[in-house]
């Protein structure tokens, strides 16, 4: 019988493990972990319209789908992934153009700083899911809400003197948790 | 000798008061920026990430203050328009972000100042008296909004960050 562990927990091995079993919860897993990925690459690398950025998410996922078995280490996952909405944007693009749509295939230098971007987003997000609920809190509020120290000095509870060392301590956690996780990987 | 080109400003056009607040702040955010990054200490490069933050966040707002200013300049110059208050307090709402902003970076520095040496403290503490000059003066732009009362919640906001950025500026100074 397959583990009750919750899939929400798994690596990106154990998660593709788990898709290739069969089990349709940790595929929804899959999607939900990657469809932002994916729909950045198609948006911001890309740069498709967002009607054609959906039908090629959608082809995306389900190309994924069909050749998981291809997928040699489960742990490269995002790199794979990333190479296969690469190829979907590339024949989406390569399609549109053959049916008389006007469609400009992006320059690839550009593709692949837009791609390193968009890893380097990803790769900030995840380390953030490994700090604590106070730190990811406060580096949210200031960075991201642009929330001033006394705004989360009087949403915290914690002296307005003290927010920007705890703003630092936190920062340095999440340069530890990111790099500890931006080790290149090549996909499989 | 550096001089600026006849044709070129470096408030842009119009210059105004709320602009030269941000740039005055930003430029007190950078130079905390450069302080933090001076000497090897734990919290140096987060300050630094913050005074980078500061920086952008008072650049926008010098933007953003500009346009409601000159909104509310073209509405006070017509004749009875009636969204004349609306545009009055939203040009209040910039300088008082700024202002915010300021008092921010001026706290910024004083905490970079204190794990400063010679002559690095010194950058650290001018960055706090210039922090808390532009949040004087953002504080000054927001008390003379025609839309902001004496009492009004912003006005009695404003002087706050001012008291805030000025005892800031004095812990800096003292820490050499």
């Amino acid at each position: 019988m397959m583990a009750l562990e919750a899939v929400s927990t798994l690596d990106d091995a154990a998660l593709v493990e788990r898709c290739r079993s069969g089990d349709g919860q940790a595929w929804r897993e899959l999607v939900s972990r990657y469809s932002r990925y994916v729909y950045a690459i198609c948006i911001q690398a890309f740069r498709l319209p967002r009607e054609e950025a959906e039908d090629t998410f959608q082809d995306v996922f389900a190309r994924a789908y069909e050749r998981l078995d291809g997928l040699r280490d489960g742990s490269a996952l995002r790199p794979w992934l990333a190479q296969l909405t690469r190829r979907t944007c590339i024949d989406h693009l390569r399609a549109a153009a053959r049916g008389g749509a006007p469609a400009e295939m992006p320059d690839a230098g550009e593709v692949d700083r837009n791609l390193m971007r968009i890893d380097e987003a990803v790769a900030v997000h995840q380390a953030m899911d490994e700090l604590s609920g106070d730190c990811r809190e406060i580096l949210d509020r200031f960075f991201c809400r642009d929330e001033s120290y006394r705004e989360i000095s009087d949403v915290l509870g914690i002296p307005a003197g003290t927010i920007a060392s705890r703003i630092s301590r936190c920062l340095s956690k999440l340069r530890d948790a990111y790099l500890g996780r931006s080790e290149p990987r090549e996909p499989s | 000798m550096t001089t600026l080109p006849t044709d070129q400003t470096l408030l842009g056009d119009p210059a105004t008061g709320g602009r030269a607040a941000a740039i005055a702040g930003a430029m007190a955010a950078e130079l905390t920026r450069a302080a933090a990054r001076a000497r090897d200490w734990e919290d140096g490069p987060g300050a630094a990430a913050q005074a980078t933050a500061l920086v952008r966040r008072m650049l926008e707002l010098g933007e953003i203050g500009r346009d409601a200013h000159a909104e509310a300049v073209r509405a006070l110059a017509g004749a009875a328009d009636p969204r004349l208050a609306e545009l009055l307090a939203a040009a209040a709402e910039a300088p008082l972000l700024i202002c915010s902003a300021a008092a921010d970076t001026a706290l910024l520095a004083a905490t970079v100042a204190e794990h400063a040496e010679a002559p690095v403290w010194a950058d650290a503490a001018a960055a706090a008296v210039l922090a808390a000059g532009a949040a004087a003066m953002a504080a000054h732009l927001v008390s003379i909004n025609l839309a902001v009362g004496e009492d009004d919640r912003r006005a009695l906001l404003a002087r706050d960050y001012e008291r805030t950025a000025w005892e800031a500026a004095a812990r800096a100074r003292r820490a050499g």
